[in-house]
Formats: structure tokens, C-alpha cells, sequence
């Protein structure tokens, strides 16, 4: 078989898995709507701007039928966790922040609708844009990486839940597992790193 | 305290030094800039080995400054805190021994002697070392004993002469591809050998044997499987209780006392104090840019160009390892379902390695020249680093969405990547060097480290034929899109050189037995000392002249009147 044949097989496979996947009425057409209750602490996040992050993170990882979305591992709390990390570098951060406010700029003037407002067509086509501007590609593909940590870490960091990433991906993340006094940060500071 | 030795680093080079001299009955005393890290704080935790700063320093504290060729040739110096490309390996007790792949093969006799054998190559500084492969092969041979190497010993065209008959552990168990690679390299009149491994594959040495966890390089061993410095060399060190290790201990100053001698080590410790630790001898061994830059910092009346450098020798003819790697993929629809099933077996390694051309005798090429290794290895487990890769396509567009959830389920579930890693001489030249930066300080206000990342054009020549070879061989076993990419890019835990070792002291920084020319009491045992890397990884040879050193020490007058045994 070729590479092509192949890619063109697994195509058929994973549409029947997305179709699947409707018929369950996963919720992935919006993962945050805006009558949506929010619960947890967003800061530095206004509750807007964590909406639209939520509905981009939906748009970059979907809950499509095949494996899960970013909502369902919990890429939201991931990146709050990670933009009040007081390791991660600061000027990542500002990166992160100051691009989300751009983004979510851009999306008022040009829709006159918060990103999370809009029909999943738009959304997609505004995200789409920005993914043609070079900051915007930057910055989505921070997003992505981010993303995949949600993915694919451990679920001790309140990601990945039930291991759902590994599951799905068939991956096995080897042993030993961390544990408190090991996983991160903890065992710099039992080191005083 | 006064203690006898004092050793600046933990690592591959120093591992042997404290080992040996703490048995002897020195009491040594080690100044390590990381924690102490033992076995059970290291896991299979993908955040923690490779998604954050814990083994290495974080950027925005430490950085280097790179300095390269962009595509118009001209040099550009990059700080790697703005380009995000860390250069920094292992910086923890055991240094990046703890997190190598331990790929253990020796060097040969003709790398000890590269100019005698091939001549001199224009824009390259080669020359003999000063000692021979006989005098360090005793030392390979202990290293295989005490650190513990397994594999097996084959009859090839490049095996070097060898002390005794065979390694002392046997191979560890491998995955169905080593036996594929065997009968498509037999097909290709291809003379595939058994990759030796400082990983023990049955308990010894108090050790356990390997688990097969499937993530052994970048990671640190659960099983004390591992050769690191830390489990093999210091823990045996610290039973003697002649050794006293101090983590967190950044060494900034070597301080000499006028007449060509080291009296005091300075370091920050944890909370930034500036401390100093007496001893009668200093082992700088911290790796080898670290090396030549404490050395190029270390700067007084005596030395004005930094310790042991009057010659103008610390930090130039720094390498790395030349070469580059290549890939091809099994899809398991393509498999019967028995081998697809073998070949997703985790953990069990591939080791295989080309040797064949060690030596390249081809008129198309020049004649006779220096080639190399590869070696055969599995794709890193690491799925967040899988993931990453995902993320565009070929024609570098950004991929989200479905369509990006489909190439990840596609790649980790549809197919298993294998890889080849190609190891040749890193011609020595002038353009590759540590010099220290005058813009960029580190958290504590020193200079960093300005690396000058300068290749010889001649490698990439060596590189691409050997690439060639592999290629071939893994269309010889089915692999599809096979493919290689040989280039000057560099991979910062292959470092050596900055401080060669030599009998002239205007061209070498230290003598044949690794002692400073310049200081009384300095010696160098990390991979500074080696004037040429030859076409393997570094750490075996290291190890085994740090082992050498280490018996020149316990000989040195300064300690005589110091023997306890």
C-alpha cells in the first residue's frame, strides 16, 4: 500500500469515527457559550476573554468524534495554570496574554462580536486569518503546544483526566509515575532550585 | 576544611576522578552547580524531563550567546533566551550522565593519530593526541567492569584491539527490527555489529538491571540500570565517607596564590552567598564549555587572560560531533499482523550500529578519508515532542483542528518511526570556540558563555555518505519515506574540546596527563582535553580518561605526604 493509499484509508476510518461521534451528540460544536456560568478563578483572564479562549482552543482541538477536545482535557485550566506559574518565563507569558487580548481585539473590530459569538463558521474563518499573520501563527502554535500538554501529560497536573489523552493515542508514558515530592514544581523546591 | 582534592562538576569527568581518589583515601570535596537529584526523584514524567527548566538551568537566569553563519554567511550572535534553543544539558549530580542514551563504543587507534593518518585538511586544525589507544585501553576496559557496559563483542573490520574477550554483561533484549536490520544488512553485504550500552542488562555493581521503561535518553534512571557518574561512581564514592558532595555550588573563580597555584574555589550556593572551598588540588570538570569559560573567567595579575591560558589556548578548537540523523517508517497496515504486533513491543532497544566505514576509501571522495558510525535507534517516546512535530504540514502551514487530530491519531497509532544517528569527526577549526560574551551576564552578573558554532564543510561530506549507506539499508528492510538531514547544526550534550591536552604548552592547554601546563595544581578530566572527538559519542571516553587521570593523581607530589593507605 502506499503512503498515500494509507493516509487516504485512515481518512475513511476516521470520518466513520466522527460520524460515530455525532451520533453520540458529543458536544463539539461550542465548548463555552456565553450564558455559561464560570466557576473557577479566570484571573488574570477577564470572563470574557476566558470565553474566547475557550472557544479557540475548541476551534484548534475540537471535540469532533475523534478522540477528545480541549475542553474535555482540560486545556482551559491548563493555560491559567501555566500564565500563573511563577517558573514559566515571564515574557512567555506576556506573549501568551498580549496576544489573546490582540486576538480577541481583532475579533470585536471586525465581527463586532466577542470571539466566543460567533457561528462556528465564523469562528473558524476568523481563526483562519489570523493563522495567515505571522504573530498570529506564532502565537496558535504556542497554543497548540500547550494544547498537546493538556494531551499528553501526566494527569497529576489536572490534565488529561483518566489518562483520556494516552487512551485515545494508544500512548504508553513508561514507569514510575511522579508522585508529590517529585512531580512539578515540588521537586525543585524540595531542592532549592 | 582543607580537603585534598577539590573536584568543580559531577559529571562523566569528575565521576571517575571522585571515585578513585575518594577509595584511595583523599578526602575530596565536590562543588556541583545543580541539586542532588537521586534515583527516586527521577521519573517517566514527560514535565519534568522535558516540557520545563528542572535539569537545566532556566534560561532567563543562564543563557548562552550562539554565534552562527546565517544564509547570507555573514556571523550572527543570538542570545539563546531570545531563540528558545537551550543549550544546556544536565546540570544536577551526575551531571548529563544521568540522562544520556549511553551508546558506549570505543575509540579507535587511528583517531589517536588523525593527522599522521589522513594529513591535514585545509581550514581544519587537526592534530595527534599526545597519547595512544594503548595507554587508554586499559581504562576502557575498566570502565566496562565499574560502570558497567553490556553488548557483545563481534570480529569486524574496525574493532579495536581489545584487552579482553567480551563486555561484562550481555546484550539487552531487543525489539524484532535489530533482527530485520541484521538479515537487510546481510542482503547489502553490510557488516551490521551489536551496539555496545553503559546499561546494565542483569543486576550488578548493587545496581538493579534495566526495566525497559522506554524512555532512557533526557530521562533519568528509575533502575540505577544506567551508567550515570551519579549511581555507578559517586554512591561508591560516598561509602568511603572520604567524599563530601555540595550541590547548588556554582564555581565563578579559580584564585591563585601569585606563584602559579589555586588556592581557593569560589561559588554561590543556593541562596546566591559567595562561598570558597580550600583544597591542595582543583579537578575542573564542569563540561567542556563550562570548563573554558570558569577558566576564561578566572583572571588575575598571573593570569591576564584567564587561568592556565597565557598560551591563548582555553576555549578555541572546541567540537561537537558531526553527522546528523535520518528516519523511515513501518505502517502496520503494510505488516502481518504477528510482526506488526513485535515491532510495537516498547522498551527492548534496537542497538545495531554501522562501523563499516569507520575508514572511507573512495576515489569519488578523495581517496582515502576519516568516516564513521551510525546507529540504529528507536524514535524518543516522548509524545508531547510527537505532538509538537504534528503541527505543521510540509509546506510549513499551521494544522489544526480535525485535520490536526487525525495526523496525531494517524502517527501514533498507524505506524512505528526508526531512526539513524550518524556520528563523524567535528573538524577542529577557528571558528569554533568559547569566548566570554561582553553584553550578556547571567543571573549572578558573570559573563555567559559566547559560542562560536563554525563547521568544517568536510564533515557534511563524510555525513552524506555514510547517510547514504543507512538509507539504504532501511530500504533494503521496507521502510517507505525514508529520508536524512546532515548538516552543521549542532547537539550541545556532544561537546568536547576548549582545552586540549598536548606536550607543547603554546598550543595545548594541558599536558598528556591532563594537568594544566601553566597552574601546578589544576587538572581538566572532562571532554575539554580532547583535541579531536573522533566518530563516536563522547562519554565512554571520558569516563576512561578521567580513570586514567585520576591514577596520574594519586602519583602527584602535592598529595604524597597525604596517603592514608
Amino acid at each position: 500500500m502506499s503512503d498515500e493509499q494509507w493516509a487516504m484509508s485512515r481518512k475513511v476510518f476516521v470520518r466513520s469515527m466522527l460520524l460515530a461521534g455525532v451520533a453520540l451528540q458529543l458536544p463539539w460544536l461550542s465548548a463555552c457559550s456565553p450564558e455559561e456560568s464560570i466557576t473557577i478563578n479566570t484571573s488574570p483572564l477577564s470572563h470574557d476573554a476566558y470565553r474566547s479562549l475557550k472557544a479557540l482552543q475548541n476551534v484548534l482541538f475540537p471535540e469532533d468524534g475523534n478522540g477528545p477536545g480541549a475542553a474535555r482535557i482540560n486545556a482551559d485550566r491548563y493555560f491559567l495554570y501555566v500564565i500563573n506559574d511563577p517558573r514559566t518565563d515571564p515574557e512567555i507569558q506576556t506573549f501568551l496574554l498580549d496576544k489573546l487580548e490582540r486576538f480577541t481585539t481583532k475579533c470585536l473590530n471586525e465581527n463586532g462580536l466577542n470571539f466566543f459569538e460567533l457561528r462556528v463558521d465564523e469562528a473558524e474563518h476568523f481563526v483562519e486569518s489570523v493563522a495567515n499573520e505571522v504573530w498570529g501563527q506564532n502565537w496558535l502554535s504556542r497554543q497548540l503546544n500547550l494544547i498537546f500538554e493538556a494531551l499528553l501529560l501526566d494527569p497529576r497536573y489536572d490534565v488529561n483526566p483518566a489518562e483520556i489523552g494516552w487512551n485515545w493515542l494508544e500512548h504508553d508514558p513508561g514507569q514510575p509515575r511522579p508522585v508529590d515530592k517529585n512531580a512539578y514544581p515540588q521537586i525543585l523546591l524540595n531542592h532549592e532550585v | 576544611m582543607k580537603y585534598d582534592v577539590c573536584v568543580v562538576g559531577s559529571g562523566a569527568g569528575a565521576g571517575p576522578v571522585i571515585y578513585e581518589l575518594s577509595k584511595a583515601g583523599y578526602k575530596v570535596v565536590v562543588l556541583e552547580k545543580g541539586p542532588w537529584l537521586k534515583t527516586e526523584d527521577y521519573t517517566k514524567d514527560e514535565m519534568v524531563a522535558t516540557r520545563r527548566s528542572v535539569y537545566t538551568p532556566r534560561l532567563q537566569d543562564e543563557c548562552h550567546v550562539l554565534v552562527t553563519k546565517n544564509g547570507a554567511g555573514e556571523w550572527e550572535r543570538k542570545s539563546t533566551y531570545v531563540t528558545g534553543k537551550d543549550f544546556w544539558n544536565g546540570n544536577v549530580v551526575g551531571g548529563s550522565s544521568n540522562f544520556m542514551s549511553a551508546y558506549f563504543h570505543r575509540l579507535k587507534p587511528i583517531d589517536f593519530r588523525l593527522k599522521s593518518e589522513f594529513g591535514t585538511i585545509d581550514g581544519a586544525n587537526v592534530v595527534d593526541w599526545p597519547i595512544t589507544y594503548e595507554e587508554l585501553e586499559p581504562y576502557y576496559t575498566k570502565v566496562e567492569s565499574i560502570v558497567g557496559v553490556s553488548g557483545k563483542v563481534v570480529p569486524h573490520r574496525y574493532l579495536e584491539p581489545r584487552s579482553t574477550t567480551g563486555f561484562p554483561y550481555p546484550p539487552l533484549a531487543e525489539n524484532v527490527f535489530s533482527g530485520w536490520l541484521d538479515k537487510g544488512a546481510k542482503e547489502l553485504g553490510y557488516e551490521l555489529i551489536p551496539a555496545p550500552r553503559g546499561i546494565l542488562s542483569q543486576p550488578g555493581q548493587d545496581r538493579n538491571s534495566c526495566f525497559y521503561s522506554n524512555f532512557c535518553g533526557s530521562y533519568g534512571c528509575a533502575s540505577d540500570a544506567k551508567g550515570s557518574a551519579r549511581v555507578a561512581l559517586i554512591n561508591e564514592a560516598l561509602k568511603t565517607e572520604n567524599c563530601t558532595i555540595i550541590p547548588n555550588a556554582k564555581v565563578y573563580h579559580l584564585e591563585t596564590d601569585g606563584e602559579g597555584k589555586i588556592i581557593r574555589a569560589h561559588y554561590y550556593n543556593a541562596k546566591g552567598d559567595k562561598l570558597y572551598m580550600e583544597a591542595t588540588l582543583f579537578v575542573v570538570a564542569a563540561q567542556a564549555i563550562e570548563t573554558s569559560r570558569l577558566l576564561l573567567m578566572s583572571k588575575n595579575p598571573d593570569f591576564p587572560n584567564g587561568l592556565a591560558n597565557n598560551s591563548g589556548q582555553v576555549g578555541k578548537n572546541l567540537v561537537f560531533s558531526g553527522g546528523g540523523i535520518g528516519s523511515g517508517q513501518f505502517f502496520f497496515e503494510d505488516l502481518e499482523a504477528n510482526d506488526a504486533e513485535k515491532l510495537k513491543e516498547r522498551g527492548v532497544f534496537i542497538n545495531r550500529a554501522l562501523q563499516q566505514w569507520y575508514v572511507i576509501e573512495d576515489e569519488q571522495l578523495g581517496g582515502r578519508i576519516k568516516g564513521g558510525t551510525v546507529d540504529f535507534v528507536s524514535e524518543h517516546a516522548n509524545a508531547v515532542t510527537k505532538a509538537v512535530q504534528l503541527k505543521y504540514d510540509s509546506d510549513g502551514k499551521l494544522v489544526y483542528g480535525s485535520e490536526l487530530k487525525e495526523r496525531l491519531y494517524n502517527y501514533f497509532t498507524g505506524q512505528r518511526k526508526l531512526k539513524f544517528e550518524i556520528f563523524v569527526d567535528w573538524l577542529p577549526n577557528d571558528d569554533c570556540r568559547v569566548e566570554l560574551d561582553e553584553e550578556v551576564t547571567d543571573k549572578w552578573g558573570d559573563p555567559v558563555a559566547r559560542v562560536w558554532l563554525g563547521y568544517h564543510e568536510h564533515d557534511l561530506k563524510v555525513g552524506r555518505y555514510l547517510a547514504d549507506k543507512a538509507e539504504n539499508l532501511f530500504r533494503q528492510v521496507g521502510l517507505k519515506n525514508v529520508s536524512s538531514s546532515i548538516s552543521g547544526a549542532v547537539s550541545p550534550n556532544l561537546q568536547a574540546g576548549g582545552c586540549r591536552f598536548g606536550n607543547d604548552p603554546k598550543t595545548s592547554v594541558l599536558n598528556r596527563n591532563c594537568k594544566a601546563h601553566e597552574v601546578q595544581n589544576l587538572y581538566v578530566t572532562d571532554g575539554s582535553f580532547m583535541p579531536t572527538g573522533g566518530s563516536v559519542t563522547y562519554t565512554f571516553t571520558i569516563y576512561a580518561n578521567s580513570f586514567r587521570v585520576a591514577d596520574v593523581i594519586k602519583r602527584d607530589p602535592l598529595l604524597n605526604s597525604k596517603l592514608y593507605i
